[in-house]
């Protein structure tokens, strides 16, 4: 995991002030985190129904990313959670924003990075951490 | 990761004179971030620069500092190039569609007489620091023979105000607060470099000043929060400033203007306003947060503040426009009160409510270039930022017109909060909702 490209990716992602925490994940899996190995602190009090709201959306991802499903979000309290999927797989790149967070220029990078990671996926050598749906 | 160095050939067109290169950093550290955006634009480049636009996102203020990213690309341009540039909030070059970052356009002529200027204080006297901006550029450059003249500006966008007790405020329900802010708050905020950005009276006074001159620019932010921006100019690093880099050549000036708006059946009449035409407090002599709320929004003043962030994440869509002004178009900054901040100043009593979305913002982009031949040797364009936060992450689909409609041609796409133009003959105007357009006709278009 420390030498995970896809992680220094998500490191790059988590830095942005209203990053507060990202991720590759499906449904009850969370493939690649940040080397950090922790979200920013106030992701902590909220992370348990968060997470099982995430999984919840997974299964919609996993029933529809085959028919084009992009992008998904939803708000709990005083959060956003964006999923980015990756084409025709059930795993999604995650972030979690503050509600009131300005979303258009953080999606522009959320889009860079699921590009990246696409990308680093698409090398030949590469093993596969994203299950197909 | 890192996209610098691949093997994208920009620039270079045969029998083009002018050399122009794209410059571009996603470095997190500020030097390093500075040194490679550099190295990365004149590697591209046969010549040295004869002038050089640097932009940057507000993130390395917390990863290094601005001096230390511009003491940077100083150590790798060549000295006395003249720099001008400042902190935007996203971009968009040849290499990608970015919210961070750092980028740069390089451009090299012989036949080129190039200066900077600058002024302080922005916010507390525009046009002052617009005039002393003017004076630098008249004289260092009157004596110039080349008879085409174009301007590059930056101006320090509106910083919210920091009150005693209260914090950064921007919307006030009281009435009792929002008039404070509106007749002590807001006029004493300039004296703090915060406030209101006052770029359609910097803008107004440089047209006044330097009427010859074809004008670009906007205003540098930061990531939208509107708490900090910076202005460069050579090796400083100023706020609540202008910076202008102005250039008399041999070779006439491509400037264009679009806006991405259109208007509705809405309207109402401003029949009260306050603080040099920045804050309304009458709409059909009515209060205007209740009017602008109740009538035009629709939505129950007493709910608003429930709704706010509803609010907040749609307003972007409905800006406004003027009868008296149509190329003006503004929104609203925050309610104060009874009384509405405007974006920017009032070009006008009669306003037309304007709705755009982003099918309408790639429209105008790819009506850009539709009537030319493509013969330019670079292109800066300065794009409103709200493109971006209405577009989220098909903001990229910008990138995407701009590379099949330029091809290799190399562009620099920046985008402030504000953007400003002037073309001589016309009214200059500063609006948000714009995409404006420069170039230099070599070979003629």
């Amino acid at each position: 995991m420390r030498d995970d490209p896809i992680a220094n990716v998500l490191d790059d992602l988590l830095k942005l002030d209203d990053i507060l925490a990202c991720m590759v994940a499906r449904r009850d899996m969370i493939s690649v985190m940040p080397t950090g190995d922790s979200f920013k602190p106030e992701v902590n009090q909220i992370w348990d129904i968060i997470k099982r709201a995430m999984d919840d959306v997974f299964g919609v991802i996993r029933d529809y990313s085959q028919a084009g499903l992009g992008e998904m979000e939803f708000r709990m309290q005083d959060y956003e959670v964006l999923f980015y999927v990756f084409p025709d797989t059930e795993n999604a790149l995650v972030a979690i924003i503050p509600a009131m967070a300005n979303k258009g220029l953080i999606e522009v990078e959320m889009e860079n990075t699921r590009r990246e990671i696409l990308k680093i996926m698409e090398e030949p050598d590469r093993e596969p951490v994203l299950a197909t749906a | 990761m890192l996209i610098v160095g691949r093997d994208v050939k920009l620039n270079l067109r045969n029998n083009s004179k002018i050399h122009a290169s794209i410059g571009f950093s996603r470095k997190w550290d500020a030097q390093e971030a500075g040194r490679e955006v550099v190295q990365s634009a004149l590697k591209n480049l046969e010549t040295p620069p004869s002038f050089f636009l640097l932009f940057s996102t507000i993130h390395y203020k917390d990863h290094g500092g601005f001096q230390e990213f511009l003491n940077a690309a100083l150590d790798v341009l060549p000295e006395g190039t003249p720099l001008i540039g400042g902190t935007i909030a996203s971009f968009i070059n040849n290499y990608g569609c970015y919210a961070r970052g750092a980028a740069a356009l390089a451009v090299s002529y012989p036949n080129m007489d190039i200066t900077v200027g600058y002024g302080i204080r922005a916010k507390r006297n525009p046009k002052k620091a617009a005039r002393n901006c003017a004076n630098m550029i008249r004289k260092e450059l009157e004596k110039s023979s080349y008879k085409n003249k174009f301007l590059i500006n930056m101006i320090s966008a509106p910083i919210i105000p920091k009150i005693p007790f209260m914090g950064e405020v921007n919307n006030v329900k009281s009435r009792f607060y929002g008039a404070m802010l509106t007749y002590i708050g807001m006029p004493i905020a300039h004296y703090f470099g915060t406030g209101i950005g006052k770029e359609q009276d910097v803008i107004e006074q440089l047209a006044l000043s330097l009427p010859e001159y074809y004008m670009i620019g906007g205003s540098s932010v930061d990531d939208g929060r509107m708490l900090s921006n910076y202005q460069f100019i050579g090796g400083n690093i100023l706020s609540n400033s202008i910076t202008a880099l102005a250039c008399s050549t041999d070779i006439p000036v491509f400037l264009k203007a679009q806006i991405a708006v259109h208007k509705t059946e809405k309207k109402f009449k401003i029949t009260d306003a306050t603080y040099h035409d920045y804050i309304v407090k009458k709409i059909e002599n009515k209060s205007a947060s209740n009017y602008f709320l109740k009538e035009i929004l629709e939505i129950p003043p007493e709910l608003f503040y429930t709704l706010g962030p509803f609010y907040y994440k749609t307003s972007d869509y409905f800006p406004m426009t003027f009868e008296e002004n149509n190329e003006h178009v503004l929104g609203v900054g925050s309610l104060l009160g009874n009384n509405i901040l405007l974006s920017h100043k009032m070009a006008g009593k009669n306003v037309v409510m304007c709705t755009t979305n982003g099918n309408e913002i790639l429209r105008v982009i790819d009506s850009l270039f539709l009537d030319y031949n493509k013969a330019f040797p670079f292109l800066f364009i300065s794009s409103s930022t709200i493109y971006s936060f209405i577009l989220r992450n098909k903001t990229v689909k910008i990138k995407e017109i701009l590379d099949k409609q330029l091809g290799d041609i190399p562009y620099l796409m920046i985008q402030p909060i504000i953007e400003n133009i002037y073309i001589p003959g016309k009214k200059p105007v500063a609006r948000a909702y714009s995409t404006n357009t420069l170039s230099l006709l070599e070979g003629g278009v």
